[in-house]
């Protein structure tokens, strides 16, 4: 019973408070007992924030029997990385720096959500800080669901971990390189990095000012349509938010999501260096597209290889002034994970000219991807070319140990801005999940989760749920 | 103290500075890590021996990669810095 409750999407849920037949307390209570349970397991939650959360989901009961719901997510368990404030309860950013930080006041997307009636059951695990491979979280590291001996990737990690382990239905994370997608790739669920300026960022703490975004996390396509809509519009409080009309995604989703007479762009850039195993994997779910009526076309980014490099300055640079104070200070610095001294340390270093030329390139790769776009719904990538690594082990790529700038095909979002999503196409052969990603134009967030939802609803990959 | 004739010979003559700016000569890492340390100490960028110890492998591959792939591309003149982000349409 408990696990069934955990496991419905934000949809089914919202469908049976409407009729009677699920209780939003009960579906609470149901999480906190799973998470009470299998959480030690995995590290996912930094805290779980129980009575807060039953009171909450109570007050949602009550709405529903009145039948007068606040929203469309009214009841529905989430969590949010340990990196959006939340008014009242413990923030860390995933540091030993932020053990004792109590913000008064919450982020724009959590109050958003929170305020619409969801129900918030805690924090989340973390890379330090939002920083990339090779960090740890202050307060250990979280295990992929899948196989607890392996990473689930980040830094949004437990956001990644938490809904396929029926720990929450939707989870809240950011990504500045990747830090949404790599962990839905590893761990088996969606998650959709935003158009800078869709969502946000008020009380998130900042990695890098002009790369950051936020956005959600879910077992299903539909539940992230639902939560976007729930967390985008304009923020005054937000310097980088945009004043764009928000859609209805779900409905757009709904409209749009066969894949029928679609049209994918696929650029070689994006597809190598890669696994072997990745790549045949990925290969097989374009296929799939194809065998379902999209289209595929091939299209060229001739710089995306150096998104990576170029997302490097930018962050390290961004970063190394954000932690200015936290490296300088000898009892700040010994809190710090020496990953993340690396990381802000070495954008001390970097030349304020590559950090310029960084920023402008970005128009460079937004001309070229919006050329690759121009003849396709989405483009469609490989998420992750490396295999999911051990905990505590580098990745390597083709035997190579890599740092992040040397390789991938996320940065490529974050440098452009353009929205990206990501969903589960494949198993390797430890039985660890791989992700497809699907790109698309600036404020086109709908066209890319409706294809993703078509391609989801053609495939089983979804539903599959690890053995906890 | 450093003086500033020290400090600017220091800048101009660094390896990194000068192989990856001016030249398509690619620095040994050596060079790299080795440059990057006085100029940590003579500009006073003030990081830490034992931060820099960690980072400077790091700092010394990002310097590569740059040079490498980075600043080669010649970007047209008219390029805006993105404070106009395209993909950010804010009216206010």
């Amino acid at each position: 019973m408990q696990e069934d409750v955990v496991y419905l999407s934000a949809v089914e849920l919202v469908s049976r408070f409407i009729d009677g037949s699920l209780d939003p307390s009960a579906v609470a209570e149901a999480h906190l007992e799973r998470i009470a349970a299998v959480d030690p397991k995995l590290n996912c939650y930094i805290t779980v924030t129980r009575e807060r959360a039953l009171e909450r989901a109570r007050a949602s009961s009550a709405r529903y029997r009145a039948g007068k719901p606040a929203s469309d997510v009214d009841g529905v368990p989430f969590a949010a990385k340990d990196i959006f404030a939340t008014a009242g309860i413990l923030t860390t950013h995933g540091s030993k720096l932020g053990r004792e930080n109590v913000p008064s006041e919450s982020a724009t997307s959590v109050a958003k959500l929170e305020e619409a009636g969801a129900v918030l059951l805690g924090k989340l695990n973390l890379l330090e800080y939002a920083t990339g491979s090779g960090t740890e979280s202050g307060f250990g590291p979280t295990s992929n669901p899948w196989n607890p001996e392996y990473e689930s990737g980040g830094s949004s990690s437990g956001s990644g971990a938490a809904p396929v382990a029926g720990l929450a239905t939707v989870t809240l994370g950011t990504d500045t390189g990747g830090s949404i997608r790599n962990p839905s790739g590893r761990c088996g669920i969606a998650g959709i990095k935003p158009t800078y300026g869709r969502v946000s960022r008020h009380g998130v703490t900042p990695l890098a000012w002009t790369l950051d975004h936020a956005g959600p996390m879910a077992r299903t396509v539909r539940d992230l349509a639902r939560f976007l809509g729930r967390m985008s519009g304009y923020d005054e409080k937000d310097p980088g938010s945009a004043d764009e009309p928000v859609p209805d995604f779900e409905t757009a989703v709904e409209a749009m999501g066969s894949l029928s007479g679609k049209t994918f762009a696929v650029a070689s850039e994006l597809m190598a260096p890669v696994e072997p195993e990745v790549l045949q994997i990925v290969e097989e779910a374009m296929r799939h597209l194809e065998s379902q009526g999209a289209r595929r076309v091939d299209a060229e980014i001739p710089h995306a290889a150096v998104a990576n490099i170029a997302d490097e300055i930018l962050i390290g640079a961004e970063a190394a002034v954000y932690h200015e104070q936290n490296v300088s200070r000898p009892e700040t610095r010994a809190l710090m994970d020496p990953a993340v001294r690396l990381y802000v340390t070495a954008g001390r270093t970097y030349l304020a000219t590559d950090y310029v030329k960084a920023q402008r390139f970005r128009l460079v790769l937004q001309n070229e991807l919006t050329e690759a776009l121009s003849q396709a719904d989405v483009l469609v990538s490989l998420n992750d070319p490396t295999l999911t690594a051990r905990l505590g082990e580098p990745t390597r790529l083709l035997g190579k140990e890599v740092r992040w700038f040397e390789y991938g095909t996320v940065n490529l979002g974050n440098i452009t801005g353009f929205p990206a999503a990501t969903v589960p196409c494949g198993f390797d052969s430890r039985g660890l999940p791989v992700g497809l990603q699907i790109y698309g134009r600036p404020f086109e967030e709908e066209r890319v989760l409706a294809f993703a939802h078509g391609y989801e609803q053609t495939t089983e990959w979804h539903r599959r749920r690890p053995t906890l | 103290m450093t003086d500033r004739r020290h400090f600017l010979t220091i800048l101009t003559g660094a390896g990194w500075a000068a192989a990856a700016c001016t030249t398509s000569e690619e620095p040994s890492e050596d060079d790299l890590e080795r440059s990057l340390q006085e100029l940590n100490q003579a500009a006073g960028i003030g990081i830490a021996a034992d931060d820099f110890a960690l980072a400077r492998g790091y700092a010394a591959g990002a310097y590569r990669e740059a040079a490498r792939s980075l600043r080669p591309i010649v970007l047209d003149a008219a390029l805006d810095l993105p404070v106009a982000f395209s993909a950010k349409r804010g009216r206010r």
